[in-house]
């Protein structure tokens, strides 16, 4: 039970992820952007981030139903709301979510004050998940097998991983020729605890019988990998929980944990000056957990021949269960595994307009000319355990005032088709602040919504970009 | 910076916008409300007897009987949340023989507390099907609950000789479908 406890625990606790970045992708006054784009058109000559105040983001979304089908206070019986989302949604839906704190990002020019590469890093934490509707299960358990004769209720919908790690990162971004940008990153991840289970499959079926009334049969193979929190899943744990975590989420945080590696790819194309193409990968890594890793198995098949299976012997009822525990058994093993990062990939189209030329020089940006406005449409994929997640982002760019910019998008995905999102960044002096929030209209109604993304932060940025 | 004063209203009112959000009434602990009344339905017991299986050195044998304990009908699970119980018969026959099955419903003292009775006609040339559910509610649960061993008894009445090359099957099968009512 208190194995159950901890695991929903892990799993609940950081629920959820949907990666997508539409309003920091390509908003280069802001040197985050960096993080979706290594070969981002981002000009500074130092810059660094308030500790743990220069990246705050945090996303959440769902696919088939909102916290209002589930939570509404209307007086609908909850069983009835558990039954009609249960109904609405299929296996393809999922849960996610997905927060990241920098802990420390910085960043300079390298080489003279013409030169035109620049290298960033930092370190940031992330909380990454992804639960599936096991819609299958679901039905099962409200409504039992009786009156699904035939049906095979498929086990491989239980997909679920969820993950905490920290990433720590190097990017060198570089100016190749007039038009053309490149860069690219390399990360190290340090994962701090993982649970992953993806690879199920299996069926449970019942059907009319020739002899017997009914052919019964379950065929499983399911497993759960899991890193860093076999100690608190252990029955004989009796440690203190909290110092217990603050002591390894420290740990591990700094390369402590399973480690693994990955690269970011991306550039920045000017075929005219006014029209923008852009593209990146981002997160073509793995992790290897090989310590503290227990693996969790349900693997057989079982034939229910009934619940009396052996007369005239000692056998008992719980004789037939031996039979099904033996055959299906519940192992535990201590395998290593390596999970994929979620890779993304972005692109973008832009075409800008409403040139301006310099006309008071402050000096604050190299450009001798900008455009004030820009209009283009982003493309993002990612992949997850099942099919990849694909969202298209049509956006509107404006230097609003002196150190003010804005980027409006509108964004479809699975989760909605009606994403309106807006981020300001700000530049006073030095000082940095941005803002951003997608899902604006859902904030009418906060309970509704199906996604919900935002991201703040705070930088202190010397010299800088108007494009 | 000119503008100051005016980037900082319009980016105050952005952010104070985005907190003040709203939300319907939520009401999280309905959660505890969740009820929920699974049916579930599998095998019971399979008996098959060939006509040959009443023979044995030249002698009938009319009669078998099967033992087997099921004390796990005594779970707190079914205790709690089982709110009804089918247990479903079915008999047929192709043997030119009447049979009378009996299944007895033994406590731990080793005494009857239930009994059904099933009287199978001889075959005719048409296989014979002979059905009966014994549904147990609320009211008469607790036999289900005491049950700690069912015997199953097949009887053969008297008719036409057997022998071993005697053609025919007497069959029983049985499933029990459990309602759960789950708070």
């Amino acid at each position: 039970m208190r194995k159950i406890i901890v695991l929903l625990n892990f799993f609940l606790s950081v629920y959820c992820f949907s990666q997508n970045k539409e309003i920091l992708y390509n908003f280069t006054p802001q040197p985050q952007s960096l993080l979706t784009n290594p070969g981002a058109d981002v000009k500074y000559k130092w810059f660094f981030g308030v500790p743990l105040l220069s990246g705050i983001s945090a996303n959440f979304g769902s696919t088939g139903f909102d916290a209002y089908s589930l939570f509404a206070n209307n007086g609908v019986d909850f069983s009835t709301k558990v039954k009609n989302v249960a109904a609405s949604t299929n296996s393809k839906d999922y849960i996610t979510a997905n927060q990241q704190l920098e802990i420390f990002t910085a960043g300079f020019r390298v080489g003279g004050s013409e030169s035109k590469s620049y290298v960033s890093f930092g370190m940031y934490q992330e909380l990454d998940s992804f639960i599936y509707i096991p819609s299958d299960m679901i039905t099962l358990a409200l409504y039992g097998n009786k009156d699904y004769m035939g049906k095979s209720f498929d086990l491989g919908h239980l997909s679920v991983k969820a993950e905490l790690l920290s990433v720590f990162h190097v990017g060198f971004n570089k100016q190749v020729n007039e038009k053309l940008i490149l860069g690219a990153r390399g990360k190290i991840y340090s994962s701090i605890f993982n649970g992953t289970s993806t690879h199920n499959s299996g069926y449970f079926v019942t059907s009319q019988g020739e002899n017997q009334i009914y052919d019964q049969s379950i065929y499983s193979n399911l497993e759960l990998n899991t890193s860093g929190v076999a100690k608190y899943l252990d029955e004989n744990y009796d440690g203190d929980a909290a110092s217990d975590l603050r002591e390894d989420v420290t740990k591990r945080a700094f390369l402590g944990g399973n480690l693994g590696v990955g690269v970011d790819l991306g550039l920045t194309y000017y075929p005219k000056r006014n029209i923008q193409v852009t593209a990146s990968l981002i997160d073509i890594g793995f992790i290897k957990h090989s310590n503290d890793v227990e693996n969790f198995t349900l693997k057989g098949d079982y034939k229910f021949r009934g619940v009396i299976t052996d007369f005239n012997s000692s056998g008992t009822l719980g004789d037939a269960y031996e039979d099904f525990q033996k055959a299906i058994p519940l192992d535990t093993l201590y395998h290593k595994y390596t999970t994929w990062r979620p890779v993304k990939f972005y692109s973008s189209y832009q075409y800008s307009f409403e040139e301006e030329r310099q006309t008071e020089c402050n000096c604050a940006t190299d450009e001798d000319s900008w455009y004030r406005s820009a209009v283009g449409a982003q493309l993002f994929i990612m992949s997850t355990p099942k099919e990849p997640m694909m969202a298209l982002t049509g956006y509107y760019r404006r230097r609003i005032l002196q150190g003010l910019q804005m980027k409006a998008t509108y964004t479809i995905d699975s989760y909605s088709s009606s994403n309106i999102g807006l981020g300001l960044t700000t530049k006073i002096g030095v000082f940095n602040f941005y803002a951003m929030a997608d899902n604006l209209l859902a904030y009418k109604d906060i309970s509704k919504a199906n996604a919900l993304t935002f991201q703040i932060g705070f930088n202190i940025i010397s010299g800088g970009s108007n494009k | 910076m000119k503008f100051t004063f005016f980037t900082r209203i319009i980016l105050i009112a952005t952010l104070v916008s985005c907190c003040f959000s709203c939300s319907s009434d939520l009401d999280f602990e309905q959660a505890s409300d969740l009820n929920i009344q699974p049916v579930f339905t599998t095998n019971l017991a399979y008996i098959k007897k060939n006509a040959s299986d009443f023979i044995s050195n030249g002698s009938e044998t009319p009669i078998f009987t099967y033992t087997s304990n099921v004390d796990f009908l005594n779970t707190s699970f079914v205790e709690e949340d089982l709110v009804k119980t089918e247990l479903y018969f079915r008999i047929k026959n192709t043997i030119d023989r009447a049979y009378a099955f009996n299944i007895f419903f033994l406590d731990d003292t080793g005494q009857a507390i239930h009994s059904i009775t099933m009287n199978v006609p001889a075959y005719n040339g048409t296989e014979v099907l002979s059905e009966k559910t014994e549904t147990f509610t609320a009211a008469n649960v607790d036999i289900l609950k005491k049950t700690t061993s069912m015997v199953f008894t097949v009887r053969m009445f008297a008719g036409p000789p057997i022998t071993a090359s005697t053609p025919g099957r007497v069959e029983l099968s049985s499933s029990i479908t459990a309602y759960f009512d789950v708070q």
